[in-house]
């Protein structure tokens, strides 16, 4: 009996240590740091590691992302996965760009748009390196989280993508998806008329007060300033005697929880001193 | 039963050592406890917080006044002193009388019939019109009895310079009419010996300040801002010579300040000969109508002073403001002088003008009338090239 149980025990040993314990993705190198760039071959341009896209949007999508790729020469990847396993949320996806070989030309010019799927974690983010870094700039950004945010709050993640394909198209074309509203010509005079009349109304308030001030130079004395005995004023014993404090406390503006935000480069400690990789600037948002 | 006094507020027995009582926490009184009548007792003080006005109690524990509803703690001279609060001083001036003596040989006494104001001077001047209203005066009496001045500052400016000085005045005041100044007003002119008392004495004693420092940090989301409240006092004095404040009625105290200062190492003792040439106006206001406003002048300045020297010398705080007063005035003294003033009126569409010259310093003041027609062209004209500046700029930027 004491045998049996013994190897019972002894079985149950090797059985936990034979379970899974959160391994990296398949493409994450071991040793990030010894990693050298490389280019891609047959890489595929949706990878939907979290399994939230149809076989029929996956196809949608590529053919989307191509027309994009030939249209503009910069590489576009759409890529969702069920965790960042313990990468930065702002990481991942560039790692995901990165360690896979994507990027056109020298530069590795390219967009990487992610969703991760991760309960508790569920954010999207998209970040541009090489010649399309550029386009994500705050504003940008911002213009991005407005578009896809309401789309991604109510699960309909392809109809996410679709907007941001159209996006990317828009800004890689325009530079920009800041809409500018066109001032009406009255509206924009009227204005111009309004702030030039009450610049006018000071200048002239000030330099008639001045003048009139000129005509009047009498007044009441309040102090004895003149009267004052040279050198007779002394100040001795000050005491300060603390008494109470107040704390007040603010809560620091924030633009709601929107992540990172465009226009800030950044790069895993790796990507720079490897010597590979680059920066990126993106941006993105919990849902 | 020796060693134990009867608390004033809740009757219960505490040690006679203690400054508060052990059970209410009020606050004992040192001066003799009347055991069996402990409501007839000696006065009891109310200590507030500082921070929310709620009432301090003795707290055994920290040996503090602790305030129930904030939880400050406050050590109980610093309460004391905090709760002094002697603004708004009042000197005392009584020695004043002390300084002042003697009486006046006869004069000539003209009273106007307009104003009412008597104008004095040694018979051989002749007064014909009133210097402060510009209306006719009359001859009255011989006076006498009136009280002598200490001393007097003889007219220095020569009459002949006031055209100049007018000019002078006058140059750079765009809004002036063109044809206000004539020669035929600067003939009315006259030269008036002015009552002043001037007041002497040392502002001494402590002042409180209610003071705070304030510093920020962040500190996760939040950004937190800390206030230090203290409670500032310092000993210090400070000396005045010769506050003026003008004992006529009738001449404007504006006026009359706004010709200050006179230079009072020329008074001389008075001589009823400096007259001659001038008039005099006789005092209506006397000292103690008059000590009011020389000791706000005193005590506006003091304050300054005290504030700066604190803020200067300070370590903790970074501004301050007075909560306790308490100087006070040593050595007063007050001196009956008359000062020599230019008096000029001019009837303008109307009105009259008012101006008053330091018959010391040639210091020229008063009010000159405004040209409505120059007054809206200073106003429109400016008006209208910063309009047209600043919409050719935002018409070019926002095309």
């Amino acid at each position: 009996m004491k045998k049996i149980l013994s190897i019972a025990i002894t079985a149950l040993i090797c059985a936990l240590l034979l379970l899974p314990v959160a391994a990296m993705p398949d493409w994450y190198p071991e040793d990030v740091y010894s990693f050298e760039d490389f280019y891609g071959t047959d890489l595929k341009q949706v990878v939907d590691d979290a399994d939230i896209f149809t076989d029929a949007e996956e196809k949608e999508f590529t053919a989307a992302v191509n027309s994009i790729i030939s249209k503009y020469g910069y590489d576009l990847v759409i890529f969702t996965d069920v965790s960042t396993y313990g990468v930065g949320e702002q990481y991942y996806p560039v790692d995901f760009y990165r360690f896979n070989g994507y990027g056109k030309g020298a530069q590795r010019s390219g967009s990487v748009f992610f969703i991760c799927m991760e309960p508790g974690n569920r954010y999207w983010w998209s970040a541009g390196t090489g010649a399309a870094e550029r386009y994500y700039n705050y504003e940008n950004v911002n213009a991005l989280d407005d578009r896809i945010e309401p789309y991604m709050r109510r699960g309909e993640y392809a109809e996410a993508v679709r907007v941001y394909l159209q996006s990317i198209d828009e800004l890689y074309t325009n530079g920009t998806l800041v809409e500018e509203v066109e001032t009406p010509a009255a509206l924009k005079y009227l204005t111009i008329g309004g702030i030039s009349s009450i610049v006018g109304l000071i200048t002239g308030a000030i330099v008639s007060g001045k003048e009139k001030a000129k005509m009047r130079t009498v007044a009441y004395a309040t102090y004895a300033n003149d009267y004052i005995v040279q050198n007779s004023f002394a100040l001795r014993d000050l005491r300060e005697a603390f008494l109470y404090k107040n704390v007040t406390r603010t809560v620091i503006s924030t633009d709601s929880d929107r992540g990172g935000g465009g226009g800030s480069s950044h790069s895993s400690g790796y990507h720079s001193s490897g010597g590979g990789g680059g920066s990126f600037s993106g941006g993105g948002r919990h849902f | 039963m020796a060693d134990t006094v009867f608390c004033p507020v809740c009757n219960a027995q505490t040690s006679a050592n203690s400054k508060f009582c052990e059970f209410c926490g009020s606050p004992m009184n040192q001066g003799p406890v009347n055991p069996t009548a402990p409501a007839g007792g000696p006065k009891i003080e109310e200590y507030k917080c500082p921070a929310c006005g709620s009432p301090l109690v003795f707290s055994t524990d920290s040996g503090k006044l602790r305030c129930g509803a904030c939880d400050n703690e406050y050590e109980i001279g610093t309460i004391q002193q905090y709760q002094e609060n002697n603004t708004g001083a009042e000197f005392d001036w009584g020695t004043y009388s002390q300084s002042l003596g003697g009486t006046l040989p006869e004069m000539t006494v003209y009273i106007c019939k307009s104003c009412g104001a008597e104008i004095v001077t040694d018979g051989t001047t002749a007064a014909t019109h009133c210097p402060y209203c510009d209306n006719e005066v009359v001859i009255t009496e011989k006076l006498t009895g009136a009280l002598r001045p200490n001393g007097i500052i003889p007219f220095k400016v020569d009459k002949k310079g006031i055209k100049e000085k007018i000019k002078q005045f006058c140059e750079g005041k765009k809004l002036l009419p063109n044809n206000f100044f004539t020669d035929q007003m600067i003939d009315e002119v006259q030269g008036v010996y002015v009552p002043v008392w001037l007041f002497d004495g040392k502002l001494s004693g402590t002042m409180g300040f209610d003071g705070t420092s304030t510093s920020s940090y962040t500190e996760g989301s939040y950004r937190y801002t800390e206030t230090r409240h203290y409670l500032v006092e310092c000993d210090g004095g400070m000396s005045f010579s010769r506050v003026p404040v003008d004992g006529s009625a009738k001449m404007p105290d504006d006026l009359m300040n706004s010709i200050e200062p006179y230079d009072y190492s020329q008074v001389v003792p008075f001589d009823g000969q400096y007259l001659s040439g001038f008039l005099a106006d006789r005092y209506d206001k006397g000292p103690d109508d008059s000590i009011p406003t020389a000791s706000e002048r005193m005590m506006n300045s003091a304050t300054k002073a005290f504030t700066s020297a604190v803020m200067a010398n300070s370590q903790k705080v970074s501004s301050v403001t007075m909560r306790n007063n308490g100087l006070s005035l040593i050595d007063p003294s007050v001196k009956y002088t008359l000062l020599p003033v230019y008096l000029f009126n001019c009837k303008y569409a109307g009105q009259i003008y008012r101006f008053a010259m330091n018959g010391q310093t040639g210091k020229l003041v008063g009010e000159l009338p405004i040209d409505k027609g120059k007054k809206r062209k200073y106003f429109w004209l400016p008006f209208l090239i910063a309009a047209a500046i600043v919409f050719l700029i935002l018409f070019l930027l926002m095309r």
